[in-house]
């Protein structure tokens, strides 16, 4: 273990911020709408179990990597299926990793376009965020660290804002509890899974915790503090919206934002949405340098900032080009889908693996 | 470093550079905001859209405002259609009451719900009034008082009169909601050409149903708010020998309980009331007296109270949420047994008064 320099790694308790601000994303501005499909009022329940559950995947999670040779993914592909297979799946992994990327950068630009600028191309948004995404990624895993933290510090404070709004809630719009069968509660746990996705990148950068004993607890409180969020938060909404209101909404989270008023300032919104970039840079960011790493460990040939100007004309072209709706589509299913494959299918199936090799290692 | 520092400088100018090639200035006077809009039904179909838009010119007092109608098929053609006609582009996003027309809340107003409720470039601090003339016709009259007040107008009535508290938020809330119907403010054009509030009308799913007078719809606002300052008077026996009370109210809760055995809703009115005007004969120091004065204004409240209810019954309209109430607390709640069984709904009411101070005793 150890081939990262001491002088690159970060302390324990940083894990709770790049854990919980991946997991955070634009999915909080609209998650709402999407898990109402199954249980109805009763939905935060299952996001309340499913972040419960997800407890269970991180310690999978963190068992793998024991096992692994230098404490990431990378080493233990190539370990456990050779060289040649270990490689590619290493691959396919940089893969997923850069189209979560892309999707929470492009999902970003089109809140934007929606919200504040309905008049301007998605190019130049893309173009701008590009060069602020290529000065974070590019300055290593510590300024990323740092983007995180910051992350979760500055947009915490708008919490308070939800004090704003207490006048208009009314509990009976969610109540009566606990009145859905079973399988509504599946379909809303599945909708809601999406949302807590982006945190398997600590496959990646692992290695780069300091006492890694330490951080494990950091680990779990993040994701602890996540699924409190998004149920609280699911939560409120029911009790501020009737159910077939919400219904007709896709941006539940801005439209209660958008009642907060100040003498000065009419739409309150606009200033949140510009606040969201805070919590959308640490998921592009974290995903895109895990990709990179990913791919700078399997092929070490390449340049790390090759890569990522790779990647970035990519993701322009993606975004200024291929901004049809279907497309749009087509990349949030791919990227939900594969991400829920990851943690619910491949990281059990790796974790078995791992069992194994540990008791063949005893023996 | 001087190769990182030089990149950074490089980054930094380039920052520099697309953000301001990125602004789009929207400068006040540039635009066209709409001020209040209006729906209408046109005479061979589709809806007729009407605007005030307020021009600001650099003389303050000379302030004009411009007055818009047009034509189109669905609500989502006229802002361009009406666009057509300005001087700048037109900016919805500070539209601050929305006005129908009567036959046009009564022919259903589902199209500019989902059509124009739901853009995001709408606020949610927007009045909404349903007039008893065309809404056109409202915003000329509108025009000539050249003060563009009537959001303040709606807003002042529901805090310190009448009105029940009302924006676009609960009307949307009650207007998609299972258990409830929606009701909006209603004004008029009175004798010397001022728009009036009075009263509100109640939606039956999307179609304007019933009209309450202003006396009914303080006793809506004192049942659906907690604070509600208007003035209620109650008159009681003939001519002559009759006796006037006003009061003012101040504070009310009500308390909503559904009784699953029974069958019925129980309805507990705590409410606390200023006595503004009284009869000579009776002083509020005597404790007798004032005793006697609760007992005739409860029960003439209790009367009116179940006077209005019925009146919501038999027109099967639940603009205080009773069928939200009662799913709230049933789980086998459905919508259409419920509203097929809710004119017979029982309906229990018990009014708590107190007389908090009456501003005349001395």
């Amino acid at each position: 273990m150890g081939t990262v320099k001491e002088n690159k790694l970060v302390s324990p308790f940083f894990l709770f911020y790049l854990i919980h601000s991946t997991q955070t994303g634009v999915g909080m501005l609209k998650f709402q709408a999407n898990i109402i499909k199954g249980a109805g009022n009763d939905s935060w329940l299952s996001v309340l179990i499913f972040g419960l559950f997800l407890h269970l995947v991180l310690w999978m999670m963190l068992y793998i990597l024991k096992q692994s040779n230098e404490g990431d993914i990378i080493s233990f592909h190539q370990s456990v299926f050779g060289k040649y297979i270990g490689n590619v799946m290493n691959l396919i992994l940089a893969i997923y990793f850069g189209m979560s990327s892309l999707f929470a950068f492009h999902t970003y630009v089109d809140i934007l376009q929606i919200w504040v600028f309905d008049g301007i191309a998605a190019w130049e948004f893309s173009l701008l965020l590009s060069v602020i995404i290529f000065y974070v990624v590019a300055g290593g895993f510590r300024i990323i660290t740092a983007i995180s933290f910051f992350g979760v510090i500055i947009p915490a404070l708008t919490l308070f804002l939800f004090l704003y709004l207490f006048e208009y809630i009314d509990l009976t719009y969610v109540k009566p509890f606990f009145n859905h069968d079973l399988k509504d509660y599946v379909i809303s746990a599945k909708e809601a899974a999406t949302i807590f996705l982006g945190f398997e990148t600590v496959l990646v950068y692992y290695p780069f915790i300091n006492e890694r004993k330490k951080a494990n607890k950091w680990g779990y409180l993040a994701i602890l503090t996540s699924t409190l969020l998004y149920t609280i938060t699911a939560f409120f909404t029911f009790m501020f919206f009737t159910q077939e209101k919400l219904e007709h909404l896709t941006w539940p989270t801005l439209q209660m934002i958008k009642f907060i008023q100040f003498p000065f300032l009419e739409r309150f919104e606009f200033i949140f949405i510009f606040t969201w970039l805070l919590v959308v840079m640490p998921v592009i960011c974290v995903s895109l340098w895990a990709s990179i790493r990913t791919i700078k460990l399997t092929i070490p040939n390449l340049k790390p900032t090759f890569i990522l100007i790779v990647f970035l004309l990519i993701f322009n072209y993606v975004n200024g080009v291929l901004t049809q709706l279907e497309f749009s589509l087509k990349l949030a299913t791919f990227t939900s889908m594969s991400g829920l494959f990851i943690i619910l299918v491949y990281i059990p199936l790796l974790f078995i693996i791992a069992v194994i090799k540990n008791k063949l290692a005893k023996n | 470093m001087t190769r990182r520092r030089k990149r950074t400088f490089f980054l930094l100018i380039l920052c520099i550079a697309t953000l301001i090639g990125c602004s789009r200035t929207r400068i006040v006077d540039k635009i066209s905001i709409i001020h209040v809009f209006g729906f209408d039904n046109a005479d061979n179909g589709g809806i007729i859209g009407s605007a005030l838009i307020p021009y600001y010119e650099k003389d303050k007092s000379g302030s004009e405002i411009q007055f818009l109608v047009d034509r189109a098929e669905s609500s989502s053609l006229l802002l361009p259609k009406l666009g057509t006609r300005t001087s700048n582009p037109i900016e919805v996003a500070k539209i601050r009451v929305i006005v129908f027309g009567k036959d046009y809340a009564e022919s259903g107003i589902q199209n500019a719900v989902e059509r124009l409720f739901v853009t995001p470039q709408l606020g949610t601090n927007v009045q909404i009034a349903v007039s008893t003339h065309k809404a056109e016709k409202t915003l000329e009259v509108f025009k000539k008082e050249k003060s563009l007040t009537l959001y303040e107008r709606l807003e002042h009535n529901m805090i310190q009169q009448f009105l029940p508290l009302m924006n676009l938020h609960v009307f949307l809330n009650h207007f998609f909601a299972d258990g409830m119907d929606a009701y909006i403010p209603t004004i008029t054009i009175d004798d010397t050409d001022l728009i009036k509030v009075i009263g509100i009308g109640v939606f039956k799913d999307d179609k304007l149903k019933l009209q309450l007078n202003p006396d009914e719809t303080f006793l809506f606002a004192v049942i659906k708010d907690t604070q509600t300052q208007g003035t209620y008077k109650i008159e009681i026996g003939e001519n002559e020998q009759s006796e006037m009370f006003v009061i003012r109210a101040f504070r009310s809760i009500s308390k909503w309980d559904w009784d699953p055995f029974k069958e019925e809703v129980n309805l507990v009115l705590n409410l606390e009331w200023t006595l503004v005007q009284y009869p000579d004969k009776y002083t509020v120091h005597n404790g007798k007296d004032l005793a006697k004065i609760k007992k005739i204004i409860s029960e003439k409240l209790h009367e009116r109270i179940e006077d209005l209810l019925k009146k919501f019954k038999e027109n099967g309209v639940d603009p205080l949420g009773i069928g939200n109430l009662v799913r709230s607390q049933d789980r086998n709640w459905d919508k259409q047994t419920f509203y097929e069984k809710y004119p017979s709904l029982p309906i229990n009411i018990d009014i708590n008064l107190n007389i908090v101070h009456s501003g005349l005793e001395n």
